[in-house]
């Protein structure tokens, strides 16, 4: 019986798989004639708008209204890559020919009801449709079920300048999607509009270390007064995420007065942190701090003995008489491997 | 007592015979039924984004360095447009370090040639062992590149040579005679930019380049190898890349990435003490490796497939080459099975040891003496009539026409999601191909991994001579 069985079921999987094949390219014969025909349209539509942008005929404008409004689908695929091409005016008309041609309304239904890659197509795409139904539609789609479409909403919705809170549910959201890198993105945009509202998302302990550190560097890069003392305020955090974070932005920020921090960060016992604070004394250009990037380059972690090494090559002559020193008293040691080998980097970088 | 007769002796071990012998090959279909289920819940659920403009919008900013490591041995006909391809990737951030692995040929003179690279000072630290370096070499043209000569130590050593030398995070190793597309490194590293903290590898899907239009390291359009080799090796990939690798990644049990394109992380990898000399099966060796690390420490982490990352490779057209090369794959999975032997069912690897360990136990450690065995013992005992057709149909269904479904499906993977075969007539031939191959093709195949089996019983090493023709001339 089992055996029977066995061969019954083989034939029947054998043959249904290769009716479902045969189905397949009978269907490829049929759509490939479609996709070609798409492509074509697609290729003129193009030109014709590519043309439009150039002259401005009305007469071509009511032809191309016409021929975006019948597929949707193609319009919004081929609108958003002449956005990324097109400048100033030019995007300004574009984005209200297609809004007259109901493309707009198109995007904002497929983010409502469309599948989740034509969700995110359209949280993004509506960054070049900017209007109150428009907010009103990302405004909806920050509580979409998939976090991808959540946050590209949210993003769009920061590009506007929309006055999109930071609230609880969206911050539950950013601590819930884990470590991803696309937060970046969104607190980037966000920080770019309300600064002020991430200040509180870094102060807030209760988030994870990775959005807390993340909405540092978007305050950061921001240069929002008082960024400075926000970094020194959070010298002495327990996590090594959250130090390794201040060295990094106190290096971005360049300020002199983060100096005293990042003398005491080369003594951490995080390799991660002294490594970091390293590279941001190269970025100050503190000299006070020479003797002790010296003293790193003994560590024994690598990445601070070569960040150490390279921050001693940007501090100027100094520095660089310091490695050349080194490399000449202890040439055969790893000190003066790592001085010789910085030196040569840096020559070679600077030829 | 009575003693059986030596007829009820024979009968009865023939019975167990042959009940093995079935009970396997249900194993493995099994098996292969799963993989299909999971792989299609994966294609359904992650869509790969098919426009490579999009991808650039959307991750460019975020996506991490990688380095590339390129070993490369007697390469001399193809590294210059291998590596000109690969500086020329569409990726925001990287670097490509050729190691060559003291070639025998001029690839050395060709890559200092072609690139006017001149000897430089790199600082490295020693990560993980490998031969001496002998000379690392650069050019201001193609600051991207970094070339390091040293002495012989195979592919692994190389690898690690590259993994010493590399700065970035994150490192993909690649083959030195395989073509990346241009947004491979891009699609490749959102498992990195999606869950940097847990993800310590990806893999990405290998598929065959002969028959394709190749000019300068470059894929212009896709076609099929002419010989029929070519034709069943294709198959043969779409079937190990989008069937089985996607599902066991989707079940988090993946135990191999291809050698030829494979991402990692480089703290991870240097934690597990890199590539592991000794082995031909370096690659599924090193993902191995880096599960019991992290398992033995209970972290959480994900290796992962991607499967629209596309690197080509050029496919072995002669059988005797073919038949090397699947010999030692054979021999690479055994080594890694029983080096790791002790992962297998022991709860505390979880699913990497039942699932993982469970599928090369049955599929590549089992099957292919039991399905030998088999085609020995099946047709002669019938024949002898010793045999029902009933068991017959069973062993016949089990090697013949189950093994047409699978293939098939997979081309139907292939079709429904991805597309990458543009040509009807195409879609048509592999097709005809996908039931052909389970007729004499399958068979050989088992002979190989036979052979592997018993190269790995006598302690063989050594990869074997790999003539290839080059790109340039595809």
């Amino acid at each position: 019986m089992l055996l029977s069985g066995i061969w019954t079921v083989s034939l029947g999987f054998a043959a249904v798989s290769l009716a479902t094949m045969l189905v397949l390219i009978l269907t490829r014969a049929v759509s490939g004639r479609r996709a070609r025909r798409k492509a074509e349209q697609r290729e003129m539509l193009l030109l014709a708008l590519l043309g439009w942008l150039e002259d401005g005929g009305a007469e071509n404008g009511a032809a191309i209204r016409r021929s975006l409004a019948r597929d949707g689908r193609l319009a919004t695929g081929l609108l958003t890559e002449v956005f990324e091409i097109v400048r100033g005016d030019g995007q300004l008309r574009l984005a209200a020919l297609a809004e007259e041609a109901g493309i707009g309304e198109w995007i904002r239904r497929a983010l409502r009801k469309g599948p989740v890659r034509d969700r995110l197509d359209a949280a993004e795409a509506l960054i070049w449709f900017p209007s109150p139904k428009t907010t009103e539609a990302l405004r909806l789609a920050v509580s979409d079920v998939q976090d991808d479409v959540s946050f590209a909403a949210a993003a769009t919705l920061a590009g506007f300048g929309s006055e999109l809170t930071l609230d609880e549910r969206l911050l539950e959201r950013l601590g819930r999607f884990g470590s991803s890198r696309r937060i970046e993105l969104v607190l980037n945009r966000f920080a770019a509009q309300r600064p002020d509202a991430l200040v509180d998302v870094v102060l807030d302990e209760a988030l994870s270390d990775r959005v807390r550190t993340v909405a540092l560097d978007a305050v950061t890069q921001t240069g929002l007064p008082g960024t400075l003392e926000l970094l020194l305020s959070l010298e002495a955090s327990p996590s090594a995420d959250i130090r390794v974070a201040v060295a990094r932005n106190l290096g971005t920020l360049g300020h002199p007065d983060g100096a005293p921090t990042i003398g005491r960060y080369l003594t951490d016992d995080r390799w991660e942190v002294r490594s970091k604070a390293a590279e941001a004394v190269g970025r100050l250009g503190t000299i006070e701090l020479g003797p002790a990037l010296c003293a790193l380059l003994l560590d024994e972690n690598w990445w601070v003995r070569h960040r150490a090494g390279e921050a001693l090559a940007k501090l100027g002559d100094l520095g660089i008489e310091a490695l050349n020193e080194m490399a000449a008293i202890a040439a055969q040691t790893t000190l003066g491997q790592t001085a010789t080998h910085i030196l040569a980097e840096r020559n070679r970088s600077a030829a | 007592m009575i003693m059986p007769s030596p007829e009820i002796i024979v009968a009865s071990t023939l019975d167990t015979v042959l009940f093995i012998v079935i009970a396997t090959g249900l194993a493995q279909n099994g098996l292969y039924v799963l993989q299909l289920v999971l792989a299609m819940q994966e294609l359904a659920t992650q869509r790969p984004e098919k426009r490579a403009g999009l991808l650039w919008r959307r991750y460019a900013d975020i996506s991490p360095p990688i380095s590339l490591l390129v070993p490369a041995y007697n390469e001399e006909l193809s590294i210059v447009d291998s590596l000109s391809s690969m500086l020329a990737l569409n990726y925001p951030d990287f670097e490509v370090i050729a190691v060559n692995d003291g070639s025998t040929d001029g690839t050395l003179q060709a890559m200092i040639d072609g690139f006017g690279l001149k000897p430089v000072i790199r600082h490295y630290s020693e990560a993980v062992p490998h031969q001496p370096l002998r000379c690392v070499y650069g050019s201001p043209q193609y600051p991207k590149l970094v070339v390091v000569d040293k002495a012989n130590g195979g592919k692994s050593d190389a690898l690690n040579a590259g993994i010493t030398l590399s700065r970035f995070p994150i490192f993909c190793a690649v083959d030195a005679d395989s073509i990346l597309e241009s947004d491979a490194l891009l699609r490749a590293a959102q498992p990195f930019i999606d869950d940097p903290v847990r993800t310590v590898a990806v893999g990405g899907t290998i598929r065959i380049a002969n028959g394709c239009r190749i000019e300068r390291g470059r894929v212009l359009s896709f076609g099929l190898p002419r010989s029929l080799l070519g034709l069943f090796q294709t198959v043969e990939y779409l079937r190990a890349f989008l069937m089985a690798r996607l599902a066991w990644s989707r079940m988090r049990t993946l135990t191999i990435i291809s050698g030829a394109f494979g991402l990692f992380k480089r703290q991870t990898a240097i934690a597990v003490g890199g590539y592991s000399h000794g082995t031909v099966g370096e690659d599924m060796e090193l993902v191995v490796k880096i599960h019991r690390y992290m398992r033995d420490r209970r972290q959480d982490y994900r290796i992962t497939f991607v499967p629209e990352p596309v690197c080509w490779t050029e496919a072995p057209e002669s059988w005797r080459v073919l038949g090397r090369q699947r010999s030692r794959w054979q021999r690479g999975a055994l080594e890694t099975f029983f080096r790791h032997g002790d992962m297998l069912f022991r709860p505390k690897y979880g699913r990497i040891g039942v699932v993982g360990f469970g599928h090369v136990l049955i599929v590549d450690v089992l099957g292919p003496p039991i399905e030998v065995l088999g085609y020995l013992l099946v047709p002669m005992l019938w024949f002898l009539g010793l045999l029902s057709v009933d068991y017959l149909l069973a062993f016949l269904a089990l090697t013949f026409v189950f093994g047409i479904f699978v293939s098939v499906a997979s081309l139907i993977l292939e079709e429904i999601e991805l597309q990458r075969v543009p040509r009807i007539s195409d879609l048509a031939l592999l097709t005809l191909v996908a039931v052909v191959e389970n007729f004499g093709y399958r068979q050989i195949s088992n002979l190989w991994r036979l052979r592997g089996l018993w190269q790995y019983l006598r302690g063989h090493q050594g990869w074997g001579v790999m003539s290839r023709v080059g790109f340039r001339h595809t």
